[in-house]
C-alpha cells in the first residue's frame, strides 16, 4: 500500500502510542485497590465517563464496519446510527445510569455480576455465575473483532503483514491496561475520543465536498445504485427494523454499563448525557457519511484493496487527506476508536474473572489481600489478550459479523433484566434468570437459524427478554426483594450527593 | 436539496433533531432532580 513506506504518517502514529504509554504510567501511580483498577474508585467525571462510554461504544464496528456497510447498502444502513444516539443517550441521562448508579453506591457494586447478585438475594450468586459466563464468553468473540479492525490499521499504516500487526496490536493495548487499569483506560479514552471527533468532523466534510456537493453526489449515486438512496430499501423493513434498534444491547454491554457505575454524581451523569449525544451523532453519522458519499469515489466495491468494502474509510483517507500530518492523526483516530473498546473490555473480562469468578464464587466474599488480587487482575489482562490474539488467527468472520454477534450475545441477554430490575421492584431472581437465557438463545436463534435471518437479533432477542422477565417475576411476586433492596435504586448514593 | 429532502432529512434533519433533544433532556433532567431534591429536604424539615 502507498501509505506504508511515508515516514511522517508513521512517526505522528508512534508519537500518538508513546502519549497512551504516557497517560498508562502515570496512572499506574493512582491504582492501589482492586476498586481503583476496575472502576476508578468511582470517583470519575462527566468528561471521562461520557467520552469514554462513548468511545468504547463506538469502536472499529462503527468507524470501520459502518462507513463500509454504508458504502455497499447505503442510506438503508443509516438507521443504526439514529438508534445509537437515541438508546445510548436514553441510557446515560434516564433509564439506567442514574439508578444503577444509586445501587452500586449503596451496596459497592463493580461489576454487571456483582450488580445481579447484590440485586436479588434469591438467585443471586446462580445469576451472577450465568452472566460472568456469558460475558466472558462474548467479549472474547468481540476482542477478535477489535483485534482484526486493529490490524487492518497496522497493515495499512505501516504496510506489514496480517500476523505481526495483530501480534503489535495486542502487545501495545495489553500494556497500556495492565499498568493503569480503569484511569488509564478511561484517561486513553478521552484522548482517543478527541481525536475521533476530529476525524469524524473531518472526514464526512471532506467526503461531501469530493462528492461534488450533497445534490450531486445524490445524482451519481442514482446513476450508481439507486437503491442505495432508499430509507427501506432491498434489504427490506426488517433490516431497518433490525439496525435501528441494535443499540438496545447497549444497555447490557459491560464495557459501556461500568462507565455508569463508575461515575461521579447526578451532575455528572446529565453532562455525560449531552456528552452522548454530542459524541455519539459526531461519529456514528460521520462514518455513514463517509461510506456512503465515498460510494461517488470509489464507485465500485472492486476499486478497494481485496474488493474490502471494509477498507473505505482508510481509502477515503489516503484519497482526501494530502497533509500527512494529519493523515497521521486520522489514522490514529480509527486505531484510538478500536483500542478505546479493547482496553475496556480487557477490563471487564479481567474484572469478571478475578471479582465474579474467584473472589465472590470460588472464594465466597472472603476477603483477599488487594496487593495480590491487583496483581492477579493485571495477569488475567495478559492472559485474556492472548486468547483473544490466537482467535483472530482462526476467527473467519468480517468485523461486523463478530461485532454484531458478540453484542447482541451479551448485550440483549443480560442488559434487558437489568433495565427492567431498575424500574419494576417487584423483579425477582428467577425472573431476571428467565429473562437472560430467554433472550440469550433468541439471540443465538436468530445468528444461527437461516429461517431467522431475515433480521438482525439484537433487538427481537431484547424483546424476548424483557417480557419473560416481567412475567415470570409476576408469577413469581412472592419472592420479590424486600424494599431494604429496592429503596437502593431510588435513593440517591450517600457517596454522591452534590449540587445537581 | 435537488428533490433528495428525505436523504438530506435523515443525513442533517435528524442529527439537528437529535441535539436539540439532547439539551432539552439535560436542561429538564436538571429541573426535575432539583424539583425532588427541594421536595425531600421540605419534607425532612417538616418531620423535625
Amino acid at each position: 500500500m502507498a501509505m506504508g513506506s511515508n515516514a511522517v504518517v508513521i512517526v505522528v502514529f508512534v508519537i500518538y502510542v508513546v502519549a497512551l504509554f504516557v497517560i498508562s504510567v502515570m496512572s499506574s501511580k493512582t491504582v492501589k485497590s482492586q476498586e481503583d483498577f476496575i472502576i476508578g474508585g468511582r470517583n470519575i467525571g462527566w468528561l471521562g465517563t461520557a467520552l469514554s462510554a462513548a468511545a468504547s461504544s463506538n469502536s472499529a464496528g462503527t468507524m470501520v464496519a459502518h462507513a463500509g456497510s454504508a458504502f455497499l447498502v447505503g442510506l438503508q444502513f443509516h438507521w443504526v446510527s439514529m438508534g445509537i444516539v437515541m438508546i445510548e443517550s436514553l441510557n446515560m441521562y434516564l433509564v439506567m445510569s442514574p439508578r444503577i448508579r444509586n445501587f452500586a453506591g449503596h451496596k459497592n457494586v463493580m461489576t454487571i455480576p456483582d450488580y445481579y447478585k447484590q440485586r436479588f438475594k434469591k438467585m443471586g450468586s446462580t445469576l451472577q455465575a450465568v452472566t460472568a459466563t456469558i460475558i466472558v464468553l462474548f467479549m472474547i468473540s468481540y476482542l477478535v473483532a477489535q483485534f482484526k479492525g486493529m490490524s487492518f490499521t497496522i497493515q495499512s499504516v505501516m504496510g506489514w503483514p496480517f500476523a505481526p500487526a495483530v501480534i503489535v496490536s495486542a502487545i501495545i493495548v495489553t500494556i497500556y491496561t495492565f499498568a493503569g487499569g480503569y484511569v488509564a483506560v478511561v484517561w486513553t479514552d478521552v484522548i482517543q475520543g478527541i481525536l475521533m471527533l476530529g476525524a469524524m468532523i473531518l472526514m464526512p466534510v471532506l467526503a461531501i465536498t469530493n462528492a461534488g456537493g450533497f445534490t450531486n453526489a445524490m445524482n451519481a449515486i442514482s446513476t450508481i445504485n439507486p437503491d442505495m438512496l432508499l430509507p427501506i430499501g432491498s434489504m427490506g423493513v426488517f433490516y431497518a427494523i433490525g439496525m435501528g434498534f441494535s443499540a438496545l444491547g447497549s444497555g447490557g454491554n459491560p464495557h459501556i454499563i461500568t462507565r455508569y457505575l463508575s461515575v461521579k454524581n447526578r451532575k455528572e451523569i446529565r453532562k455525560a448525557g449531552l456528552m452522548t449525544v454530542i459524541f455519539d451523532s459526531i461519529v456514528t453519522y460521520g462514518a455513514v457519511i463517509v461510506g456512503f458519499f465515498g460510494r461517488v469515489i470509489f464507485t465500485d466495491p472492486a476499486m478497494l484493496p481485496d474488493g474490502n468494502s471494509e477498507l473505505i474509510y482508510y481509502q477515503m483517507a489516503n484519497k482526501l487527506i494530502p497533509n500527512q500530518i494529519i493523515l497521521g492523526l486520522i489514522y490514529a483516530a480509527i486505531f484510538a476508536a478500536i483500542m478505546s473498546t479493547i482496553d475496556s473490555m480487557l477490563l471487564v473480562v479481567s474484572s469478571t474473572v478475578v471479582r465474579d469468578f474467584w473472589e465472590n464464587i470460588i472464594n465466597k466474599g472472603k476477603p483477599l489481600d488487594t496487593a495480590f488480587v491487583l496483581k492477579v487482575n493485571r495477569i488475567t489482562v495478559v492472559v485474556v489478550a492472548a486468547i483473544a490474539m490466537i482467535g483472530t488467527f482462526f476467527a473467519p468472520a468480517g468485523i461486523l459479523v463478530l461485532s454484531l454477534f458478540a453484542w447482541a450475545g451479551v448485550g440483549c441477554s443480560i442488559g434487558p433484566p437489568i433495565m427492567v430490575s431498575l424500574w419494576y421492584k417487584k423483579t425477582t431472581g428467577i425472573g431476571a434468570l428467565c429473562g437472560v437465557l430467554a433472550g440469550l438463545i433468541t439471540a443465538m436463534a436468530f445468528q444461527f437459524m437461516p429461517s431467522l435471518q431475515f433480521m438482525y437479533g439484537g433487538p427481537p432477542a431484547f424483546v424476548v427478554s424483557v417480557i419473560v422477565t416481567l412475567l415470570v417475576s409476576m408469577a413469581t411476586a412472592s419472592q420479590a426483594e424486600d424494599e431494604e433492596i429496592t429503596d437502593c435504586l431510588t435513593t440517591v448514593a450517600p457517596d454522591m450527593l452534590e449540587d445537581i | 436539496m435537488g428533490g433528495y429532502g428525505v436523504q438530506w432529512f435523515m443525513f442533517f434533519g435528524s442529527f439537528i433533531c437529535i441535539w436539540i433533544y439532547g439539551f432539552a433532556m439535560y436542561f429538564w433532567l436538571g429541573a426535575k432532580w432539583k424539583k425532588e431534591d427541594e421536595e425531600k429536604a421540605k419534607l425532612k424539615g417538616d418531620d423535625k
